[in-house]
């Protein structure tokens, strides 16, 4: 006979099976001798345990015996009460390290950001004689510009660029 | 029966405080950081790219100078382009073109002292901002910008005083 059938024989005696099946056992042990058999072994096994089985009595009731346990944890907690911190303690441990972070971030962004005066820089201090300088600053582009021009005085000694006429021929302008 | 000894508290400001004064000390530590500077030397002219054999400069820049310069000229060339590393306070002579040439001094925070010195007389002395753009007109109705900024860190063109020209 096969383990599984074995087993649901079992199961049978033991009172496991749905009705479907309990149906079907049923049958087997009619039919089959060795099934028969092994129902007669298990009956017998079942019986003698039953027969042999050795009554404990309990010194003291289930409730009894889980109220003593009760009853030492409670005698624990009494001589070691939990320690009760004031929160204004638990803040503290949070609160100063926060406060001395955020102190050193503030220390941190204000020497990266660069002073008014860097920004405002751009100027120029000296010029050549015959110079003169312009400078601003393109805000959209976030650019210092410093422009250097030759005065009109200094211009007029420089030689000046041929100049085209509308026909084609060439001509220069003096500045005097 | 007994119950296990409280672990001691280690402090906890100790993790912040660390964390807060490596980021102070790297903060200054680039602030002390030598000045990577990009020079680079444009030539605004209203000339076609086709007879200029000079690339054109960047977008940005070009956008930057028109802005500057009220579109005066149509197109900005890049003759000479070199990255330069100025310790902080310290001089560098920077040789835009052979006529001219720039004395760069790292004031530190972006900031520089610029003696401008064209055919070997000195033009201009500033105190100046970066980025910055220094500009001139010519007489033949072109002008010559220089362009100078803290270079990408990233970049990784640590040439000193190289680069196109």
């Amino acid at each position: 006979m096969k383990q599984d059938l074995e087993l649901k024989l079992q199961a049978w005696l033991d009172g496991e099976l749905p009705s479907a099946e309990a149906q079907e056992m049923r049958l087997l042990a009619a039919t089959d001798p060795e099934a028969r058999r092994l129902m007669a072994e298990l009956q017998g096994i079942k019986a003698a345990l039953l027969q042999h089985e050795q009554a404990v009595a309990m010194p003291e009731t289930r409730e009894f015996y889980w109220s003593k346990i009760q009853q030492q944890i409670q005698r624990q907690d009494r001589l070691h009460p939990p320690i009760l911190v004031p929160w204004s303690r638990h803040w503290r441990s949070w609160l100063a390290p926060l406060a001395a972070a955020c102190a050193l971030a503030a220390a941190l962004i204000l020497a990266v950001r660069p002073s008014p005066r860097a920004v405002a820089l751009n100027q120029v201090s000296i010029t050549a004689d015959g110079y003169e300088a312009r400078s601003f600053r393109d805000q959209s582009s976030g650019m210092n510009f410093v422009f250097l021009q030759e005065t009109p005085k200094a211009a007029a000694g420089q030689p000046q660029p041929a100049r085209t006429r509308e026909d084609g021929s060439s001509f220069t302008i003096d500045i005097e | 029966m007994n119950r296990p000894a409280r672990k001691p508290s280690r402090p906890r400001w100790r993790g912040p405080l660390l964390l807060a004064v490596a980021l102070a000390a790297a903060s200054g530590a680039a602030r002390a950081a030598d000045l990577r500077l990009q020079a680079t030397l444009i030539w605004g002219a209203n000339d076609s790219p086709a007879t200029v054999n000079h690339q054109l400069a960047g977008p940005a820049l070009s956008a930057s100078l028109r802005s500057c310069t009220a579109s005066k000229w149509t197109n900005y060339y890049e003759i000479t382009n070199l990255t330069t590393v100025i310790p902080l306070q310290q001089s560098r002579d920077v040789k835009m073109s052979d006529r001219c040439t720039l004395k760069i001094r790292n004031l530190g925070s972006g900031q520089v002292a610029i003696d401008c010195i064209a055919r070997g007389q000195q033009i201009s002395k500033g105190t100046n901002t970066l980025p910055l753009i220094l500009g001139s007109n010519e007489t033949n109705k072109t002008a010559w910008f220089v362009s100078l900024r803290a270079a990408d860190a990233a970049s990784g063109d640590t040439a000193n005083q190289e680069g196109r020209k």
